[in-house]
């Protein structure tokens, strides 16, 4: 499996290595701990009753245990439809993101003299990383192209990610010529050599920026908010900010609704979607991180 | 002539992106002609008043732009350092780690903070850092210290934020070092591991070489972001006191625009950091390719 | 991130692509009304008194429809089965009444509503009627894209209308009017509202045997009680006296406010009072100097949680539920926050009294909404129509509250409707008359709504304090934030804003800036910088802007 690992630990394990070992484990374990505490806060609120959350006695573990904000959430098919729509989104934008960039960042990974106009194309994808035209002109923009209150609204406006183009690239780049070279003596032309020697070494990078569109796509929610006409279509991430409302921001006139105040200091039904909402893409992770440890196969080709 | 024939099919594939980036990423660009306007959307962008840099001059002329500059910078520049040597050296010492299911679980925890917003992760900070009943203040309290008001005492705040969002993202970084890690070539370490090399050299002339190159990319990238300090981070943080070493362009602008509705100049503000953004990522690209031969692009 | 970027970019940039993609011309509808001309189609409809063909409640012949825009209020809305936003009791009057059908362009909730109204304003896309703030009025009247009303309110604006727009003497109609011109139509809300009121845990006083501050120095011995003489009896000192936020002032400060402890000391901030027979700025007077002071000394003394600078409202109110503070200077509703800490123990006691000292209470100008209709708007008379038929059905002569405002089974009509508004005494009346009933047992003078928040005190009176109820009862029952507000009123211990325009030149320029340098300074004083930096500050205020403000505002004032 781990064919690197196997290797390296041909070495002599001295003194001090088993020591570094140890001190590292648990160097980075307690890290990792530190990580882990806002996330079991948010889950002991999600548990706690609300009486308990607001007088502050909830830390880590939950107090006066109840399912209550999750059986609330369950009667909610608004969270639902909209975690749909969000699956929707990625299913639609992932895979068109993925293609554009795959084959955006082959040409841009040419030499210079083998594709001249490459010099020209790379200051293209540049200019968007550092300038942008901001809210107006891009809302603008979309609904010219007609995609208000649509899917595609959140779909096509952000399926170029530069810096992902940029990822692709040097990783085709750093693959070995003399492959490329074996298929273009064999009259392989560009596509059938992206096809068939660039994308099947490449999967480490693949998962990597496979991740980072899902993640990109269903952190979202700002795109949803400007872009759809109402909150029955908003994706998830553009719901939740509806209803974890920053309650501080709340001017006098909202306080017309005092009949219906109650729920506004709803933290555990909060904390209860923050985390379902994190849940799906951290179940994501380790699947796609699994795959990165095959790019392995990339240096055996070589040898 | 054959060899743009050979090379017609590298055109087409950039087809689609360009089409994209032209209509999504472009033609908004167009907007920022406000910052030289004194906007009026039923008059329209020929017929709105031009005021040429006034709205520059506008914010230049502000009692704290300076500092507020200087702040941005200094935040903005350590968070890059951090944000760079951090995920590294988690990255390089997961790399360490033999046994790979609890290392592919640390790498999944590390990750978490990322997906917390800063709104969210601002309530627990309050508690976490405070002096009085923090973890932080307890500790020094223990060791009969003074606990440092993190949150409140100006002059450790942009540290504050500098640390804590290192703490939020350097997890989501090492992904990227992970991937690259992994890309190296494991006969390097078999050819080192027959010469007698131990780990410690291994790491030294095999794997930090290796993964240099995806280094210096992510700081080149980086530099791109001189004057972003974080806007949701210390919008959610910061407080009176501190508002001389921790107020930010962004929030400046945000004040600017939510309670005066001043476009224009908000505009201006955001047109300024592009361009100084653009000329730095020039500059350090620049820099690398001539004393490193490095090309990121 | 990119997306935290993108919200960002709201504020940092515009368009102008509008117009290179949709021209520069605006539609040219000519605005005339076309309104019935023929009665017989109206026989059916119940017609109040002064329905003429074209007057306020006037049927149009053939049906027409107005384009809006909702803000759905805190979540989301709950209709009744079957019924929409799109189709309700409301839609289906407004149908029948007039012959009005409704295009609905986009509906959000609370906190997104303003982005997108800026989007709409910036973008040009600006529906039929909306509701906007008094930034966005301004910037709409600026740039010419709303109807001018003035020729249409008397002729369209109904009697009761007409009574509620000018409840308060007209300020709320000014503060919509542009050059002699009404731009808007306000929606009222009473300045009342916003007076602070000392919130305070009677049953720490019982604890150490006090009682509530009548003075200033009453109010000084129950601080130093309250944060030295262990009031909750847990034998440690984790208590303080005062509960503050760190935005002293403001929007974000509604709850854990410093507005009454400054009114306290006779000091009025953030508002423009007379001085001399002008207009001047209540931060800047020799008065916030000795208010700053003595909080300076609450601080010092230990009154107050020494990390209060850096807690928001939000923050605050965790410390206050969690039993930590035992005064806080706040609005009517804050109990709502509170409730929580009520129901997990019953015996928390919160009561609301008058700010010590016999005190002037602050009012901020209440009217922060107004409803605009579009300059290419074919029927701007259907704005006034809208609202003559919801104050009819809603509160008027005509009301039928169980329909149209809240049904018995708990929803909410009053909020379904484009334009909707309240007489702006109404929860001072409601209060008035639930205390009485629940003192006499009486209920017979009582309307839906009133009767709906006496069942709910009444269940919190008999320990039942879930659901908010108890919160109704700090508001609406005996000894109520409602009561403690009106008696200000009638006692005349009110200190309104006099300032009510729009935002001046030098508002729009300085304000954040000058707001800004207030925050800090006066944050700084508090926590021990020298009190006497505050002529620094009202210097640096002055010469920043603020002279150039004062000076604007009392143009407007002479002007009025």
């Amino acid at each position: 499996m781990d064919h690197q690992r196997r290797i390296r630990t041909t070495g002599r394990a001295s003194v001090g290595v088993r020591i570094f070992s140890v001190f590292n484990y648990i160097f980075v374990t307690l890290i990792a701990l530190t990580c882990l505490l806002p996330m079991v806060n948010l889950l002991a609120i999600s548990f706690s009753s609300s009486s308990a959350v607001s007088t502050g006695q909830v830390s880590f573990w939950p107090v006066d245990f109840t399912l209550e904000s999750y059986s609330f959430m369950a009667g909610k098919p608004e969270f639902f439809a909209s975690m749909k729509i969000s699956v929707l989104r990625i299913l639609l934008a992932v895979p068109l993101s993925m293609i554009v960039s795959v084959l955006a960042a082959y040409p841009l990974s040419r030499q210079n003299h083998e594709f001249g106009a490459r010099k020209y194309y790379v200051w293209i994808f540049i200019v968007p990383m550092m300038f942008y035209g901001g809210l107006i002109p891009s809302y603008m923009v979309v609904r010219n192209t007609g995609l208000i209150d649509s899917i595609w609204a959140l779909v096509l406006p952000c399926s170029i990610n530069v810096f992902n183009i940029i990822l692709l690239m040097n990783f085709f780049r750093s693959i070995p010529k003399e492959l490329e070279e074996a298929a273009a003596v064999d009259g392989a032309g560009h596509f059938r050599i992206l096809l068939q020697v660039v994308l099947p070494v490449s999967t480490p990078v693949l998962a990597t920026v496979l991740l980072f569109f899902i993640v990109n796509h269903w952190n979202s929610w700002f795109d949803g908010l400007i872009y759809m006409n109402s909150p029955s279509k908003y994706p998830l991430q553009t719901y939740l900010q509806t209803q974890v409302v920053n309650r501080a921001l709340m001017a006098l006139e909202a306080m017309r609704d005092i009949r219906r105040m109650g729920n506004i200091s709803d933290r555990t039904g909060k904390a209860a979607q923050i985390f379902l909402a994190a849940v799906p893409v951290l179940a994501v992770y380790p699947f796609l991180q699994k795959y990165f440890t095959t790019g392995i196969v990339m240096g055996s080709v070589k040898g | 002539m054959k060899k743009m024939k050979r090379n017609l099919p590298l055109h087409i594939m950039l087809l689609s992106a360009l089409i994209l980036m032209l209509i999504y990423n472009y033609l908004p660009l167009l907007g920022n002609i406000m910052a030289f306007q004194k906007f009026n959307p039923t008059k329209g962008f020929f017929r709105s008043e031009w005021v040429g840099l006034d709205n520059f001059r506008y914010v230049f002329a502000m009692p704290d732009t300076l500092q507020v500059v200087w702040n941005t910078f200094f935040i903005a520049v350590m968070k890059l350092i951090m944000g760079i040597i951090v995920p590294v050296i988690v990255a390089l010492l997961l790399n360490e780690m033999r046994c790979i299911r609890y290392k592919r679980a640390l790498q999944t925890i590390v990750y978490f903070p990322h997906f917390l917003s800063w709104v969210i992760l601002a309530g627990i900070m309050v508690d976490v850092l405070s002096p009085s009943r923090g973890i932080i203040g307890k500790a020094f309290t223990a060791l009969g210290l003074e606990a440092p008001f993190l949150l409140g005492d100006a002059n450790l705040f942009p540290f504050t934020m500098v640390f804590t969002e290192t703490w939020k993202e350097f997890g989501f970084g090492t992904i990227v070092y992970l991937a690259a890690l992994t890309g190296i070539d494991p006969t390097l370490y078999e050819a080192a591991g027959i010469d007698g090399a131990g780990r410690w050299k291994q790491t030294l002339n095999i794997t930090i070489p290796c993964i240099m190159p995806i280094v210096m990319l992510m700081t080149i990238l980086a530099m791109g972001n001189v004057l972003n300090a974080g806007f949701d981070q210390i919008f959610n943080l910061y407080s009176p006191q501190v508002y001389a070493t921790g107020d930010i362009l962004d929030t400046l602008v945000y004040r600017i625009g939510m309670e005066d509705a001043q476009y224009g100049v908000a505009t201006a503000v955001g047109l300024f950091k592009s361009v100084v953004s653009f000329l730095m990522l020039s500059l350090s690209y620049g820099l690398a390719y001539k004393y490193t031969d490095y090309r990121v692009f | 991130m990119k997306n935290k970027k993108r919200f960002l970019a709201v504020f940092v940039t515009f368009l102008m692509v509008v117009s290179l993609l949709y021209g520069c011309g605006g539609k040219t509808n000519d605005p005339a009304p076309q309104t019935s001309t023929g009665s017989s189609s109206d026989a059916s409809v119940s017609q109040p008194a002064d329905g003429g063909e074209d007057g306020p409640f006037g049927k149009y012949a053939e049906p027409v429809t107005i384009s809006v825009v909702k803000n759905l209020g805190q979540s989301s809305m709950e209709f009744p089965e079957g019924d929409s936003l799109e189709d309700n009791v409301w839609t289906r009057y407004y149908e029948d009444q007039f012959n009005i059908r409704f295009d609905w362009k986009w509906s959000t909730t609370l906190e997104q509503y303003d982005q997108k109204v800026n989007i709409a304003i910036t973008s040009g896309d600006v529906p039929d009627v909306m509701k906007v703030n008094r930034t966005q009025l301004k910037m709409m009247v600026d740039n010419e894209q709303v109807y001018d009303l003035t020729e249409l309110v008397d002729k369209y604006a109904s009697d009761f209308t007409k009574e509620v727009l000018n409840a308060d003497d007209g300020a709320s109609l000014d503060s919509a009017t542009f050059s002699g011109r009404l731009m808007a139509i306000p929606a009222i809300v009473s300045d009342l509202q916003s007076a602070n009121v000392l919130w305070i845990r009677t049953d720490w006083l019982g604890n150490l045997g006090l009682d509530i501050p009548e003075t200033v120095e009453d109010f000084w011995t129950v601080a130093e009680a309250f944060a030295t003489k262990d009031p909750d009896g847990n034998g440690a000192n984790d208590t303080y006296a005062l509960a503050l936020n760190k935005d002293l002032f403001g929007t974000g400060s509604v709850y854990a406010s410093g507005e009454g402890f400054f009114n306290m000391y006779n000091s009025y901030p953030n508002i423009w009072i007379t001085k001399d027979g002008k207009l001047a700025y209540g931060s800047i007077q020799p008065e916030a100097k000795d208010a700053l002071a003595a909080l300076q000394e609450m601080y010092a003394k230990g009154y107050m949680d020494p990390e209060f600078g850096v807690k928001d409202a939000n923050k605050v109110n965790e410390d206050v539920c969690a039993g930590k503070a035992g005064m806080m200077f706040g609005n009517f509703w804050n109990m709502a926050w509170v409730n929580d800490a009520k129901v997990a123990d019953p015996t928390v006691e919160w009561v609301p009294a008058a700010i010590p000292g016999n005190a002037k209470a602050q009012l901020s100008f209440g009217t922060t909404s107004y409803y605009v209709v579009s300059k290419d708007c074919k029927y701007p008379e259907a704005a006034f129509k809208l609202l003559n038929g919801y104050l009819d059905k809603g509160y008027g002569e005509h009301a039928e509250p169980l329909i149209y405002n809240i049904t018995p089974e708990g929803y909410g009509p009053f909020d379904y409707p484009v334009i909707t508004m309240e007489p702006s005494m109404k929860n001072f009346e409601a209060a008035k008359k639930v205390t009485a009933a629940l003192e006499s047992g009486d209920t017979s003078g009582l309307n839906a709504e009133q009767m709906n928040y006496y069942e709910l005190c009444k269940l919190s009176l008999a320990g039942d304090h879930s659901n908010n109820n108890w919160h109704q009862l700090k508001m609406f029952g005996p000894g109520g934030s409602l009561g403690v507000v009106q008696k200000y009123w009638d006692n005349g211990n009110v200190m309104p804003d006099l300032y009510y325009g729009p935002p001046t030149p030098a508002m729009t320029e300085k304000k954040s800036t000058l707001d800004k340098l207030q925050l800090t300074d006066f944050s700084v004083i508090i926590m021990g910088a020298p009190v006497d930096d505050f002529d620094k500050f009202v210097a640096n205020w002055l010469n920043l802007g603020g002279r150039d403000m004062t000076d604007e505002v009392n143009e407007w004032y002479a002007n009025k």
